[in-house]
């Protein structure tokens, strides 16, 4: 008839005295880091020199401007597309299947120039930033990474 | 007498032994410590918990580094927790530079290379990290930028939250 039971009391002090010490330097919060790109003209010309054939190659020199009449993608001078805005800001969405398009066509391609305007709020070029880098695409209902141009050079427009 | 015969008798019945069952409770904090564990970084939080300072969210997974800080809320500037200057003065110029904030990273840049000197794997590599609230406009991100390449930092990192993908 006597029941016999694990002395569970060290166990619990240890776990009395963790839980509480665990709980208060936890940290909830993660810092992580976007790194930018700077224009380097020596960088550059090595690069240049380094890959003669791809110079032959269609050039694409992206860039996605931040203004009030919404985001446009250009490369270069020509203009492709304009994101018009939504009624909640700007359509993140849309210049994600944009630049996933541009990506399928040019895919050697890996920079980008982001120009705002002086107003643009840092968190609105932080969300296009993140745009422009990578794309979450769901596939079999698991959203995937897709790296698009994760060379991004920051500049403003006028 | 009355309560002492009742307690006695039952006292008395003898058989009946009450446990406090710690079962679930064990459960409880084995799991918590688990979690908790799991989480556990020895680093701690480099967030620094400035008032007017809300990092926007990001889908990067890069890791910060250790580096020089510059910290930019929507009042102050301050550089390595030492308050450089105010923006309202900074939004209203038109030059590029900040003087103050310039002054201040030639000084850490000589430092940071002086220190490069007596270690033999690292050299100065000017990079600096840049924690912005997530409200200040471009146009105060690009001065202190500018201000930082001017300054011999060109590895500019911009400090984020970062975000889980849901």
């Amino acid at each position: 008839m006597e029941s016999t039971d694990i002395d569970l009391t060290p166990y619990m002090n240890l776990l009395v005295v963790l839980a509480p010490f665990l709980l208060v330097t936890a940290v909830f919060e993660r810092l992580a880091a976007l790194e930018i790109y700077l224009p380097q003209p020596t960088a550059a010309e090595a690069a240049a020199g380094a890959k003669p054939p791809a110079q032959q190659e269609e050039q694409l020199l992206l860039t996605v401007s931040i203004s009030d009449k919404g985001i446009l993608v250009a490369n270069g001078a020509q203009l492709l597309t304009l994101v018009p805005p939504i009624p909640t800001g700007y359509d993140l969405p849309a210049l994600s299947s944009a630049l996933q398009q541009l990506k399928s066509r040019y895919p050697t391609a890996d920079s980008a120039a982001i120009l705002s305007k002086g107003n643009v709020p840092y968190e609105t070029l932080v969300a296009v930033m993140d745009t422009t880098r990578e794309a979450l695409v769901t596939v079999d209902g698991k959203k995937k990474r897709y790296v698009l141009f994760p060379n991004i050079s920051l500049g403003e427009v006028q | 007498m009355i309560t002492g015969n009742r307690l006695s008798a039952r006292r008395g019945g003898g058989a009946v032994s009450t446990f406090l069952t710690l079962t679930s409770l064990v459960d409880l904090f084995t799991n918590l410590v688990l979690f908790l564990l799991y989480n556990f970084s020895a680093e701690g939080s480099s967030i620094p918990s400035a008032e007017r300072l809300k990092l926007p969210e990001s889908l990067s997974q890069q890791r910060p580094q250790t580096t020089v800080t510059v910290m930019v809320t929507q009042s102050d500037i301050f550089l390595e927790g030492k308050r450089i200057t105010d923006t309202d003065a900074i939004l209203k110029s038109d030059e590029l530079l900040i003087p103050d904030l310039k002054k201040e990273l030639d000084y850490e840049a000589k430092r940071g290379k002086y220190f490069a000197n007596f270690t033999a794997d690292k050299t100065f590599e000017g990079r600096i990290t840049i924690l912005g609230d997530k409200h200040i406009p471009f146009r105060l991100l690009e001065k202190v930028m500018f201000t930082c390449s001017q300054a011999e930092f060109g590895q500019i990192d911009l400090g984020v939250l970062h975000k889980e993908v849901t």
